[in-house]
Parts: C-alpha cells; structure tokens; sequence
C-alpha cells in the first residue's frame, strides 16, 4: 500500500514549479479568449472545426498521454536505483513525443494543401497560434527528455531533482493539451 | 499496490476516458448542452488523475496539487459558462 499519513516534498525545483505556473496562466488566457470568440463567430468556428481531424487529434492525444507514463515511470525507476531501466523508459517517452511530432506535421500539411493558413480566419488564427505554441513547448520538452535519457545511460549521473523538474515540466505540456484537445477537436 | 502499478492503470483509465470523450464528441455533427458537459467534465477528470498520479502531485505538501486542480476545473468551468451562456 502507499503511505497516505506523510507528505512529500515537491517533486523538482521550485522555480520549475513557478515557471509552470506562469506558462499555465498564459494558455489559460489563450483559451478563455478562444472561447470568447467561438462564441462571437459560432458558424465560422464550426465550419474551421470541421476541416480538423479528430483520429489525428485522438492519436495525438494518446501519444502524449503514453509519453507521460513512460516519463513518470522513468522517474519511478530512476529513483529505484534502475537507471537503465530510467533510460529506456524515457527513451520510450522520447518515442511517443516523435509520434506527436509526425501526426501535428501532417494535419499541417493537410491544412497547407487546403490553402489553410494562419490569415484564413480568426478560427484558424487561434488554432495555429495554440498549437504552434504547444508545439514549441513540446520541442523544448522532448529536447530535455533526450537529455536526461541520454544522461540515464552513464551510470555516474544522479540528479533526481533535475530529472524531476524535466518530467513536471512534460506534464506541464500535456495537462494544456489535455484542454486544447476537447476545444479544438471535440466541441463542435 | 506497487506506484509503477498505479501508474499503469492511470494511463489506461486515462486512454479509456480520451476514447469516451471522442465518442461522445464525434456522436453528432452539432454538439448538445449535455454532451459538452460530458466532454469538458471528461476533461477535468483527466486533468486531475494526471495532475495527481503522473506528475505526483497526490501526496505533496502545500498548496501546489490544489493549485492544478483548481486550474483545470475553473478554466473546464468558465469555457462551459461561456459556451452557455454568453
């Protein structure tokens, strides 16, 4: 069983923690304003949705979501002294991200070959401004991941607070997608 | 139950809730009052069992689990109010 009577310290640093707090509040008002203008341009809005694919959206989805398990148990491993067990976990997370990398590429491409682009409507304003930012937040995330797996592998390397502010901040990533996801995609 | 355990049924249960949400969504070409609910509430449960269990908020002292919950379920709550009400 778990121990439910102490509490743990915050995995990671801090300032990690500040820094996702920050980036949180900023989606939040990305969203609130989509909202406000779905709600302004609802036909505009349904007809911009209806050229997104949700299968892609969907796999998109899941891919994160494995990304974050594979991250957390990385994690889990690290700190059961199993690094290159840490390793190749993380290495599977690295994976996953690469999917997301590969599905978002093609719904762009697909947009591209419609003449879709970030001037076409405020829809698709807001949607390639949500999801580009997302996406330069994966990048920087998958580019730490890489880092700490790559460091998995030399034994020597102990640095639990490090690999933990590294996996907060992926989660950070995929809790805004976890809300994008339903906004964009689903509720139409 | 081991953590790597909980773990795992935590990425299934949250695989499981993103394929009910698509479900529901892809159920009808405009989306009812109650539907959107189910999806956004969907939404919030997930966003909870990720802020609790993959970023291993659950058991951590301080006001930083109640801090992301709150984010997810206000934000879920305010986009309902406004695709209502407004």
């Amino acid at each position: 069983m778990l121990n439910t009577s102490t509490k743990s310290p915050l995995p990671g640093d801090v300032a990690m923690w500040v820094l996702i707090l920050a980036e949180l509040s900023v989606f939040a008002l990305l969203f609130l304003t989509y909202a406000v203008n779905r709600q302004i341009h609802p036909e505009l809005f349904f007809n911009g949705q209806q050229q997104l694919h949700p299968i892609a959206g969907s796999i998109i989805t899941i891919a994160l979501l494995s990304a974050s398990f594979f991250v957390a148990l990385s994690v889990n491993l690290f700190k059961q002294q199993k690094s290159r067990r840490a390793a190749y976990a993380m290495w599977t997370a690295v994976s996953f991200g690469l999917v997301y990398l590969a599905v978002k590429s093609w719904e762009y491409q697909q947009l591209f070959d419609l003449d879709i682009g970030l001037s076409t409507d405020s829809f698709f304003t807001f949607y390639y401004l949500l999801t580009v930012f997302h996406l330069l937040h994966v990048i920087l995330g998958l580019g730490l991941l890489c880092y700490v797996a790559s460091k998995l592998l030399t034994s020597k390397w102990h640095e639990p607070n490090i690999m933990e502010s590294i996996a907060s901040y992926w989660h950070m990533v995929d809790l805004v997608w976890l809300i994008l996801f339903p906004l964009l995609y689903l509720v139409h | 139950m081991s953590k790597n355990t909980v773990l795992f049924i935590t990425w299934v249960a949250l695989i499981i809730l993103t394929l009910i949400a698509v479900i529901v969504g892809e159920s009808s070409l405009h989306i009812s009052s109650t539907l959107l609910i189910v999806i956004l509430v969907l939404g919030a449960i997930k966003a909870q069992l990720l802020v609790d269990h993959l970023m291993g908020l659950r058991y951590v002292a301080g006001p930083w689990r109640l801090a992301l919950s709150l984010y997810s379920i206000v934000l879920f709550l305010i986009i309902t109010l406004i695709y209502l009400l407004v």
